[in-house]
This record gives structure tokens, C-alpha cells and sequence, in this order.
């Protein structure tokens, strides 16, 4: 275990550009914009704080929801080209001879992948995505405060409402890995046989496959095949149906329970460990490629 | 011959039996050594042994070859040899007994109680077992294809412990593929066993106890030197953080460096490094100084015998620079185009191989009706090379000596397998 830990580890130095240096300097930049355009007037501090007092915990829910949206798209793009990328790394970096003279197998190797991109990475984004709702947070109050005086006194309200969003977030965000898994294994075991090319390849793939079953089996187009309908509904993680669509032309705060709720019932937990399965062979096909093939 | 073990190279048991007269005071500072021919000649070894393990001691820089005098003893010599000794008794021997005495639950008094009632002068009764240890590798009928070419014809090979052996051959000859069938990179037909283990089928574990450089520039380049080392601390249950400091100190290589930054001298000197931090039983090196400029090369081999090798480990090397490993090699392999054409020890290498420079061609005509296995002509003289011939036979038509590895290489590359028996 100490050595699976320690490969989870490698992978998140190599990649710490990608996973941590990139998404605090974005926020940063972001911060530093958003106090400049107050500074120099480009928004008007007690325009904005008015506003926000219109229907203040609603606003914010939505402005943290709405970070929390924008750092998964960010964690989806940099997860692709990672499993694209780090399952070749060794052999990109002229380093798979020395992993291979290490006591670890290339099934543990590529598991240890994995793992970091179900754990390390994520977890790492998320704490990003807590710090930026909390920043968002900030400035709202100092400029609810600045044209109404409410600001603080709302404090509490705020800090529930962030609560509530970051549980939520975190839930979506693992059952969301956990949905995806299948597709960032075949990602990763492509990128092990073919390195960077998996990134056409892993889009091209279910086209060919579709296309496949048009040619043989036959259908309107390769776009209405049995293969195609259950990739494009395998795909669907249906994370904005339900209870958060209903939250948002209803009235009412957000809850993080109702959430959860919603979100665990409506996930199909069958399609989710088919997933897992798949996951696991193709990672233990890539392994065994690996094993045989060390050119650096 | 005396009685050597076969656990470690004869040259540097030659040198242990040095470096334990000047430890014990038969030869004091400032005093000769023997000559390399009555060394030779009393313990029965080839004179280029005894030369090698005077080598060491010099490289030690406890003994200095005074021109036309003989060795000497340096001064100052002794101090620095209890130093060394001492620290490689702390460093590799005491961890190991320690290990033993926890394991078999001895207590301090009994251990003083046998040591006052053993007999002094008495052999060690370690080497016994020591030289009935199986092989470390053993391949029969070891064959390689890529795609309908094969590489490896059926090799057969033995190579035991505590041995150093050098397997050379030209490039595409299969020297490669052999190592990746020993360390588990490439599944081959026929039989091949590391530790007992199929290389293959477990690589992974084999790899606690074999430790191998491939590629100098293999090192992972987006890692600091401290985190590689951190990393393989709870990657690798055998290497020793401590270790690979203490051979990085007196470089310029810094904790707090970026491999990628490294220069290719000082990666290789990292390299190195975590190879001797791990406590192998095997070190496989594949043209480990490749691209390296001469200083660094004589260094990495160097640090390698002192500080590395001991009886329990076992090294393998190929290179192309063959004339830089000849001094360590215990043993040697050559081979062909797949086919192991020489496998021998370097001492019978000594004695089976004769070269011999003649000026004039009556006596090239003559020595030619001995057979040689290969002739060339350099500077207007002609050089022969001899498989077994007599060589007091060989003196009568001019100058004999044996042949360096790289002109043994080059005269048997151009012919028929040597000895077939032996190779196997």
C-alpha cells in the first residue's frame, strides 16, 4: 500500500502544473481582476452589493454553483488530456526503464494512474473550487456591506449557503468520477498502447464502432445505433435533472440533502459497476501491452 | 592454486590478504610489498590478478608504485585502511550480522563466551556455504523471435554468485535481449530462472533484489533529487535514503536539484547512486557510461568496486568499451549473433590466449603452421592471436603476451565458436 501511495504521489508531482500551480494562479488572476475592476470603478461596488441583496442567499447559491460548475469543466479537460498524456508519461519521459526496474508491476502502475485521477486530482481541484466560492464569497460581503451595511450581518446566512453548495459539490463530484471511470480507463489504456494519439483515437473510436454496426447490422444512420444510443446515454452523468432543475424555478434555499437525495436515487448503480468492470479489464489489457513492450 | 573462494574475484581476495598484512603490521609504512611474481607465483595466480589487486590498493591510495622499485606502502596507510575497513565493516557486514544475531536470539554473553573458546586462526566457516550457492542466473535453451527473425538461438548459461561478469558482442548481437530476458522485460522460449525466479512471470518481485541501469538518461527528469529519493524509499523495500546520500556526497549533485537540470555526467553519478542504495543481489548495467566522457566513466566504475561490490552481490555489464571493464571482470561472455561463443573465467582466459608480435615472415610462417585464430598486420609487424598453444613454443618465434579483451573480441568475432563446451 505505502507504494501504491507513493506512485499516486509521483503522479501528482509530475503533474502538479496542470492540477495545482495552474488552478491557483487562475485564481489568483481572477481575484486580482475582480479587486481591480472594483478599484478602478469598472463595477460599482454598491451596485453590485445592491444587488446582491435583492434575494441575497439565492444569488449566492447560484454564484456557487456556478464556480463549482466551472471548476468540474476545468477538472473534465485537464482529466482527458491526463489520461491521454500521464499513461505514455513513462515512456514520453524516457523513464519506463527505470520504473521497470522498480518492485512494482505495470498493473499496479497504471492502477496507481488511475487512482490519481480519481482521488488526488479531484481532490486537489475541489479544495481550488472551495477557495474560490470562499474569495466570491469575500468580495460579495464587502460590497453587500459597502451599499446596504448587510453585508455582515448576513454572514451566517452566506457561510450555511456555502456549506450546503461544497456538499453538494463534493457528492456530484464523486459519483461523477464514478460514472466516468470507464471512459478515463479506456482514455488511459489507449494512451498506454498509442500515447498522445488516444486523443483523436478515443474521440474517433465510438464513431468507428457506431459505424461499424451501421455497415453490418444496419439503421437509419451511424448516429441511431444500438452502440451510439447507449454511449450517448452512458455519457449523460443527468446531473442537472431533478432536483437542482426544480431548485431553480422554485423558490426555496438550496438544500444539500434534498440534493443528495435526488442525485443517489436517480443514479444507476447497475451501469455504474458495468462501468467499473470495464474499467478494470482494459486497464489489465493496457498492463499486460506494457508489460511486453519497453521501448522507452 | 590457494585456496580461494569462489564467492568474490580473485584479485580482490588477493587484495583483502594485502590489505589484512598492513592492518596486521607484516608490512609497515614506507615498506615494499611483494612483486607481482612472487605473489603469482606463491598463490599460483596469472601475474595481470596480482597487477589488478595492487591496483586497487593504489586507487585505495595506500600503496604507490615507486618506477623500477616495486609497490610500497604508503604512509600513513594503515590509519586510512582501519578507516575504510572499519567503515565497510559498519556500514555492510555489522547490519547483516546484527540482523542474524536478532533472529537467532543470542544474547551478548553467549556470544563473548564462544568467542573466548573459539580457536584462533581457524578458516571461516562462512565460505563453505557461501560456495555452494546456487547460480544466479541459469538459462537453457534460451530463444528469442521478432517476428519470424530470431535473436537468441538457444542460449545456455550459467552465471554464479558473487562474480563479475562482462557480456560483450557487436551491436544487434543479442546482448540486449539476453538482459531483458534476465530481468523480466521480454518473454523468451526455453528456461531462464533469476534467484529461482522466472524473470518473466514476476518481475516484479525479482526486482527487490536485482537492481539494473539501462539507460542513464532513464531517470524520471520532472523529479527533484530529494523527492526521487523520498519516492523510492516507499516504492523500494531494499533502498536505503541514507546510502544514496552518503554516495552523493563529494558530488556536486544537491538534494534540492532538478534531475532535468543534471548534466548527463551527473545523472549518470545519480544513477549510480540509487543502484548502490539498493541492496541488490544482482546489478545488471547496460552500457551504463554511454556518452559519458572518460573521467566520469573510470569514476563510475571505480566507485562501483569499492563501494559496491561484495561477495553476496553479482554484476553483469555490457559495454562497448571493453578495455575499461577488463581490470574487474571475474568472468566473460561473448556473443554472436545470438550464440554464445566464449564463456569463460578470466583467468583461464589468461592462460588459453596468447598473442604474439612477430617482425619478420619466417617466423610468421612458422607460427602460422600453429593455428592462430585470427592475424592482422600493424606497423609492419605481424600480430597473431593463439587459442591454447604453447607458449614457450610461441616465444622462440617472437613477443607474447596475452591479448587484451578488445583484440580477443575482434579476433573471435571473425570465427567459429571458440570452445562450445565451455559456453555451455
Amino acid at each position: 500500500m505505502k507504494a501504491f501511495v507513493a506512485l499516486v504521489r509521483r503522479e501528482q508531482i509530475e503533474h502538479r502544473g496542470a492540477f495545482l500551480i495552474a488552478p491557483l494562479a487562475l485564481v489568483a488572476i481572477l481575484f486580482g481582476a475582480t479587486v481591480l475592476a472594483f478599484t478602478v470603478g469598472r463595477v460599482d461596488a454598491r451596485f453590485s452589493g445592491a444587488m446582491m441583496n435583492l434575494a441575497p442567499l439565492r444569488v449566492f447559491a447560484i454564484g456557487f454553483l456556478g464556480v463549482g460548475f466551472a471548476w468540474a469543466l476545468y477538472l473534465i479537460a485537464t482529466l482527458f488530456f491526463y489520461c491521454a498524456d500521464g499513461f505514455a508519461a513513462d515512456r514520453r519521459n524516457n523513464a519506463m526503464l527505470f520504473w521497470k526496474s522498480m518492485p512494482v508491476s505495470d498493473l499496479r502502475i497504471l492502477y496507481a494512474k488511475l487512482a490519481a485521477t480519481l482521488t488526488i486530482f479531484p481532490a486537489t481541484i475541489y479544495v481550488v473550487s472551495l477557495l474560490s466560492s470562499a474569495l466570491l464569497m469575500g468580495v460579495a460581503v464587502v460590497t453587500s456591506n459597502i451599499s446596504t451595511g448587510n453585508g455582515l450581518a448576513m454572514l451566517g446566512n452566506i457561510f450555511d449557503i456555502y456549506v450546503q453548495v461544497a456538499g453538494s459539490t463534493l457528492l456530484a463530484l464523486v459519483l461523477g468520477l464514478l460514472w466516468y471511470v470507464p471512459y478515463m480507463a479506456l482514455v488511459g489504456a489507449l494512451a498506454t498502447v498509442v500515447g498522445r494519439w488516444a486523443i483523436p483515437l478515443s474521440l474517433l473510436l465510438p464513431s468507428l464502432v457506431s459505424l461499424l454496426e451501421w455497415v453490418t447490422l444496419g439503421g437509419l444512420s451511424p448516429f441511431h445505433t444500438h452502440v451510439w444510443n447507449y454511449l450517448a446515454d452512458r455519457s449523460d452523468f443527468k446531473l442537472a435533472d431533478g432536483y437542482l432543475e426544480n431548485w431553480f424555478h422554485a423558490e426555496g434555499t438550496f438544500s444539500m440533502v434534498d440534493f443528495g437525495n435526488d442525485l443517489l436515487a436517480r443514479t444507476d448503480w447497475t451501469q455504474m459497476a458495468i462501468g467499473w468492470l470495464f474499467a478494470a479489464v482494459v486497464i489489465y489489457l493496457a498492463s499486460e501491452y506494457r508489460r511486453r513492450y519497453n521501448d522507452n | 592454486m590457494d585456496d580461494f573462494h569462489t564467492g568474490q574475484p580473485i584479485f580482490m581476495q588477493i587484495r583483502q590478504r594485502l590489505i589484512e598484512m598492513i592492518l596486521r603490521g607484516s608490512v609497515g609504512e614506507g615498506d615494499p610489498l611483494p612483486s607481482v611474481r612472487q605473489i603469482a607465483a606463491d598463490m599460483a595466480v596469472n601475474p595481470l590478478t596480482v597487477t589488478k589487486a595492487f591496483e586497487a590498493l593504489v586507487d585505495l591510495g595506500v600503496v604507490e608504485k615507486r618506477r623500477g622499485l616495486g609497490m610500497y606502502v604508503k604512509t600513513g596507510a594503515r590509519p586510512a585502511l582501519l578507516a575504510h575497513e572499519r567503515e565497510k565493516f559498519l556500514s555492510e557486514d555489522w547490519p547483516r550480522i546484527a540482523a542474524q544475531i536478532k533472529a537467532l536470539e543470542l544474547d551478548l554473553s553467549t556470544l563473548l563466551t564462544k568467542n573466548r573458546s573459539a580457536t584462533p586462526g581457524g578458516k571461516n566457516p562462512m565460505t563453505e556455504p557461501e560456495a555452494a550457492l546456487a547460480p544466479i542466473v541459469t538459462a537453457r535453451g534460451l530463444r528469442k523471435k521478432f517476428g519470424n527473425k530470431e535473436i537468441l538461438h538457444g542460449l545456455d548459461f550459467d552465471i554464479p554468485a558473487g562474480r563479475i561478469y562482462g557480456l560483450i558482442g557487436h551491436n544487434g548481437a543479442g546482448k540486449t535481449t539476453t538482459l531483458n530476458a534476465i530481468l523480466g522485460l521480454t518473454n523468451c522460449q526455453g528456461t531462464i530462472r533469476v534467484l529461482g525466479e522466472d524473470p518473466f512471470a514476476r518481475r516484479a518481485k525479482l526486482m527487490e533484489n536485482v537492481a539494473f541501469i539501462s539507460d542513464v538518461a532513464s531517470l524520471p527528469r520532472f523529479l527533484r533529487v530529494r523527492e526521487l529519493f523520498a519516492l523510492l524509499s516507499n516504492i523500494h523495500p531494499n533502498f536505503s535514503q541514507d546510502k544514496a546520500r552518503s554516495f552523493l556526497e563529494g558530488t556536486d549533485i544537491r538534494p534540492e536539484a532538478k534531475i532535468k537540470q543534471l548534466s548527463k555526467g551527473m545523472m549518470a553519478q545519480l544513477h549510480l547512486a540509487v543502484v548502490m542504495a539498493i541492496d541488490a543481489k544482482l546489478l545488471v548495467l547496460d552500457e551504463p557510461t554511454l556518452g559519458l566522457d572518460i573521467t566520469y566513466r573510470k569514476r563510475f566504475y571505480r566507485r562501483l568496486l569499492e563501494d559496491y561490490m561484495t561477495e553476496e552481490r553479482t554484476l553483469l555489464i555490457t559495454t562497448h568499451q571493453v578495455d575499461e571493464i577488463e581490470f574487474m571482470l571475474s568472468d566473460i561472455m561473448f556473443i554472436r549473433d545470438g550464440n554464445m561463443i566464449l564463456h569463460m573465467q578470466m583467468e583461464t582466459v589468461n592462460e588459453k590466449f596468447a598473442q604474439l608480435v612477430v617482425a619478420d615472415e619466417q617466423s610468421a610462417e612458422t607460427a602460422r603452421t600453429l593455428k592462430p585464430v585470427y592475424e592482422e598486420t600493424r606497423f609492419g609487424q605481424t600480430v597473431m592471436i593463439f587459442d591454447g598453444a604453447d607458449r614457450e613454443t610461441l616465444q622462440t618465434l617472437g613477443k607474447v603476451s596475452t591479448p587484451t579483451m578488445s583484440d580477443l573480441f575482434v579476433a573471435l568475432m571473425q570465427r567459429p565458436t571458440v570452445n562450445p563446451e565451455t559456453a555451455k
